[in-house]
């Protein structure tokens, strides 16, 4: 089964401490700073939200240059193959992969509003060059190297985040079902409802 | 790779890190086991540390002196010597001209720490004559230091950031802290798991509402009618403690005939919530056995906030939830050293440790230890920062010494402060950076940052705490408190410190409070919270225990007020309350975060005007939209955020955005008792811009020549002066 990272909502302060830390952790590595989280708040809700690292994913099955692929810790993007279609984006039923990359903001004819990267003040950077548009994902970190682990899990201040896998999620699917048996036994020793049912 | 402790500089929570240094850059951070944070960082700790290697972001930074030889000449680089002399002899001339008191000077809350703010305000009272200092407390948490000092004694947190966790009862009265401390926000979601009930009383639905037991969504501008009726429940159903109010405070008879006034049922419309929802909170308020009241900028930035202070603590005080470890006030403070600055007597009224500057003790005390002839310290109170406007408009003030501060962005009504700035003799800036404020000074000196040097913060619950250099002074960059002291020696007061231990050592002998808080004690995580009397004192996390408050006759003062609604209220033509609110991922005016990769990649300009949709619908514009805010003062241009989370009828901006600037449209009004600006509260209209493309364009092309304003206004320290050229 997959390793994801699944977040408990009311621990969740909204602060985007997990963005920051999967920003920095990714853009050392060289690949896009776009986050891989996303924080979503409504009226009752906020959380960060991100990849299931599905076992059907369906942004791998669109990707018409086979630049997502599945590895042995995660669903990834190549973002050299990466050709910025966005048809994984159309897919996947969580928003959880998105298109980044330079901001096109004032750009005639286009809608894209956000201005995603800060232009520098420095003579030598007044050339900022353009950062190229692709798909981009949570990864688990596992492209950061060898024996990396998610680097939004630790950082999170309230541990809101959580690694499941098969491990962690069966355990608690066990502990459950425990928990179930339990509440039904005291039904029957008290034997009000079903017997009488 | 090396490790050098540090304390975080972005919020009053007092985080420990350690900055991770690599062929001299700063290129990590990671938590320590400090006392108020365990070990965790939020995003600022955690990515706020590159602006140290100058990475141009958002504006360079000040690396040598400079002077505008003529007011407003070009900038020019000058040596340290030419730049020090030119300004001993300027101020010696106003001071010569129109007395000591037409100088005024703000010390710096931020990165500097203690010991350069010490050595600043001794500067300020022995060698220019005059207790014009103050400091951005005076913005935000200045209500809350002067209204507990009148009801309780101590303007600080009564108990401290660790224990809020074990309180029964949390109540939060416009105070959002996911946003402004999410190392304390940590602490509530910690209590909440624990068991404690909470209670959130604020405008919008913020982060803790959700998680909340009761939540209170109240109209803006209410604050002491929602108190008054909150004091009224809790006496009428009799939760009052009254043994507590006979023993240990004083005036409780003339208190209830204002509060007596204030049913729930007479201000529900005002508060725009139910009668029965404050008594709701004020049972529950009252009855858990500890509870702890939460306040920010919501209650101090506003008209009468002196007054909801002291509402708020006598609410504690009739209830008896304070003076014990998880029961008291919990006024956190914004900046990271705000509660440092007026420890260190940065304020018009004040010497370090809150002695009173009237008192003829205290000046003979300092007279002595400073080596002063007897009589010469001022003993009138001085101005207040919000005094700076009309100070110099009168012709009161013609020099202003600003230290480590941005008050064109900071300050309400720009404008006015711009032209305020512009219409000084001399205005001298020591910051890190070539700020919209250092851009108009007449003297730039370089400071060094939180990352370059040595010093002691305050976190907000009292805690001192020790941070160190990672890397040395860049350029000709000195430590701000080398600066003070060389530039007093000039002035004819010689002042000589070998590092900021010798400051501190003499700053705690003269400050009985702090006298045990010594640089041993503070070695790497360690801590010392004050009252620290003594050496073998180990601190005090909680005031007031056993109602021994710290006023003069030991007993809490009830002090009861009527409400009066805010100055600007919205009419047809500015239908919207203004809000001004703060970035989670920036800090104060941006210049060090917005210099930051992770954080200026997270949110950047114009920042947002955050609406309910229903205000936005009504006006035709949609999430993310450009728009036009405009007030009485000014129009900038920021992007809408539809929020539901958002009361209708106000909009909230952050005060983080140098284009998307609420400070141009918000209101230099303020609370008479405090001088503090009603920032919470003007009138504004929002418009849609129909050209989203042109809007777009417009936004970049303010926010580009801004940034390359102040770049060009920078640019002359490239450029050696002659003489230098000459000797190498």
């Amino acid at each position: 089964m997959n390793t994801f990272i699944a977040i408990e909502p009311d621990r969740c302060i909204g602060c985007g401490t997990c963005l920051a830390a999967c920003s920095y952790g990714h853009r050392m590595a060289g690949l896009q700073a776009e986050p891989r989280l996303a924080l979503t708040f409504d009226r009752k809700v906020t959380a960060a939200v991100t990849c299931h690292q599905c076992e059907g994913a369906p942004c791998l099955a669109v990707c018409p240059v086979d630049a997502i692929r599945q590895t042995d810790d995660a669903v990834v993007v190549n973002e050299q193959t990466c050709i910025g279609c966005k048809l994984c984006a159309v897919a996947c039923p969580f928003g959880a992969i998105h298109p980044s990359g330079t901001s096109i903001a004032g750009v005639a004819g286009t809608s894209y509003p956000t201005p995603t990267y800060p232009k520098g003040t420095s003579p030598l950077l007044a050339w900022s060059i353009g950062v190229y548009t692709c798909a981009v994902k949570c990864d688990l970190c596992s492209t950061l190297g060898p024996d990396e682990s998610p680097h939004c899990v630790p950082a999170c201040p309230t541990n809101a985040l959580f690694v499941r896998n098969a491990e962690t999620l069966g355990k608690s699917c066990r502990e459950k079902l425990k928990a179930a048996a339990a509440e039904n036994q005291v039904m029957m020793g008290r034997s009000t409802h079903l017997k009488e049912a | 790779m090396e490790k050098h402790m540090a304390v975080c500089p972005y919020c009053g929570a007092g985080c420990k890190l350690n900055l991770l240094v690599e062929d001299g850059m700063v290129v990590g951070a990671e938590g320590l086991d400090g006392v108020t944070n365990e070990g965790e960082l939020c995003l600022k700790g955690l990515s706020g540390f590159d602006f140290i290697n100058d990475t141009k972001i958002l504006t360079p930074r000040i690396y040598h002196p400079m002077i505008r030889r003529e007011k407003g000449g070009e900038l020019e680089r000058v040596t340290w010597d030419e730049a020090l002399d030119f300004t001993a002899k300027k101020l010696a001339e106003i001071k010569e001209k129109y007395g000591p008191d037409s100088i005024m000077l703000t010390g710096s809350s931020r990165g500097p720490g203690n010991e350069a703010n010490y050595v600043m305000q001794k500067f300020t009272r022995a060698c220019v004559g005059t207790n014009n200092i103050d400091n951005c407390a005076r913005t935000c948490h200045g209500p809350s230091v002067i209204g507990l000092m009148d009801t309780v004694g101590s303007g600080a947190m009564s108990v401290s950031i660790p224990n809020m966790e074990n309180a029964d009862l949390i109540m939060l009265f416009g105070y959002n802290p996911s946003a402004s401390h999410p190392i304390v926000a940590r602490r509530i979601v910690k209590a909440k798991e624990k068991g404690a009930k909470i209670i959130v009383v604020d405008p919008r639905a913020i982060e803790t509402a959700r998680i909340a037991d009761l939540y209170i969504q109240i109209n803006n501008g209410c604050n002491l009618a929602f108190m008054n009726a909150f004091a009224n429940a809790i006496v009428t159903e009799n939760l009052h403690d009254m043994s507590f109010i006979e023993a240990h405070t004083t005036g409780f008879d003339e208190w209830w005939e204002t509060i007596k006034n204030y049913t729930p049922e007479s201000v529900a419309e005002i508060c725009g919530c139910s009668a029965e929802d404050i008594r709701k909170a004020a049972r529950m308020y009252a009855t858990a056995p500890n509870s702890i009241i939460g306040w920010g900028m919501g209650v101090t930035q506003q008209r009468q906030g002196v007054k909801v202070v002291h509402q708020i603590a006598a609410i504690a005080c009739i209830t008896n939830q304070i003076g014990r470890h998880n029961a008291g006030l919990a006024p956190v403070r914004g900046q990271n050293n705000v509660q440092g600055s007026c420890d260190m007597g940065m304020w018009p009224s004040w010497f370090p440790g809150y002695q009173k500057v009237e008192d003829p003790a205290n000046r003979e005390k300092f007279e002595k230890a400073w080596n002063l002839p007897a009589g010469s310290l001022p003993a009138v109170p001085g101005f207040k920062l919000t005094d700076l406007p009309h100070g110099v408009k009168e012709g009161k003030i013609k020099a202003f010494y600003n230290f480590g501060e941005d008050p064109l962005q900071t300050e309400p009504d720009s404008n006015d402060m711009r032209e305020t700035l512009e219409n000084l003799e001399l205005l001298i800036s020591q910051d890190i950076f070539m700020t919209q404020t250092t851009a108009l000074a007449d003297v730039v000196f370089p400071g060094t940052s939180w990352g370059e040097h040595d010093g002691v913060f305050s976190a907000s619950d009292r805690t001192f705490q020790r941070f160190t250099a990672a890397v040395p002074p860049k350029g000709e960059c000195k430590h701000d408190w080398q600066i003070f002291s060389e530039l007093s020696t000039r002035m004819g007061y010689p002042m000589h410190y070998e590092d900021t231990k010798e400051i501190w050592d003499e700053m705690r002998s003269l400050c009985p409070n702090f006298y045990g808080a010594t640089y041993e004690k503070m070695d790497g995580v360690g801590h010392a919270q004050w009252p620290i009397p003594t050496l073998e004192c180990p601190g005090t996390p909680t005031l007031y225990e056993n109602g021994q408050f710290t006023t003069p006759d030991k007993k809490a003062r009830l002090m009861a007020h009527d409400y009066i609604e805010p100055t600007e209220t919205p009419d047809e033509e500015y239908p919207l309350v203004l809000c001004t609110v703060r970035e989670v991922g920036h800090y104060s005016c941006r210049s060090m975060t917005g210099n930051c990769k992770v954080l200026a990649m997270l949110a950047d300009e114009p920042g947002y005007v955050t609406m309910n949709p229903a205000d936005a619908k009504a006006r035709g514009i949609k999430d993310e939209d450009l728009v036009w805010v405009y007030s009485r003062r000014g129009k900038v241009i920021t992007r809408a955020s539809l929020d539901e989370r958002i009361n209708k009828g106000t909009v909230y901006m952050t005060y983080q955005w140098w284009i998307g600037k609420c400070n141009d449209l918000t209101m230099h009004a303020t609370d008479p008792l405090s001088g503090t600006p009603e920032d919470k509260y003007s009138a504004c209209q929002v418009e849609a811009i129909d050209d989203q493309l042109w809007a777009e364009r417009h936004m970049e092309t303010l926010y580009t020549s801004l940034k390359d304003r102040l770049a060009t206004e920078a640019s002359p320290q490239d450029v050696a002066p002659v003489g230098e050229l000459v000797a190498n």
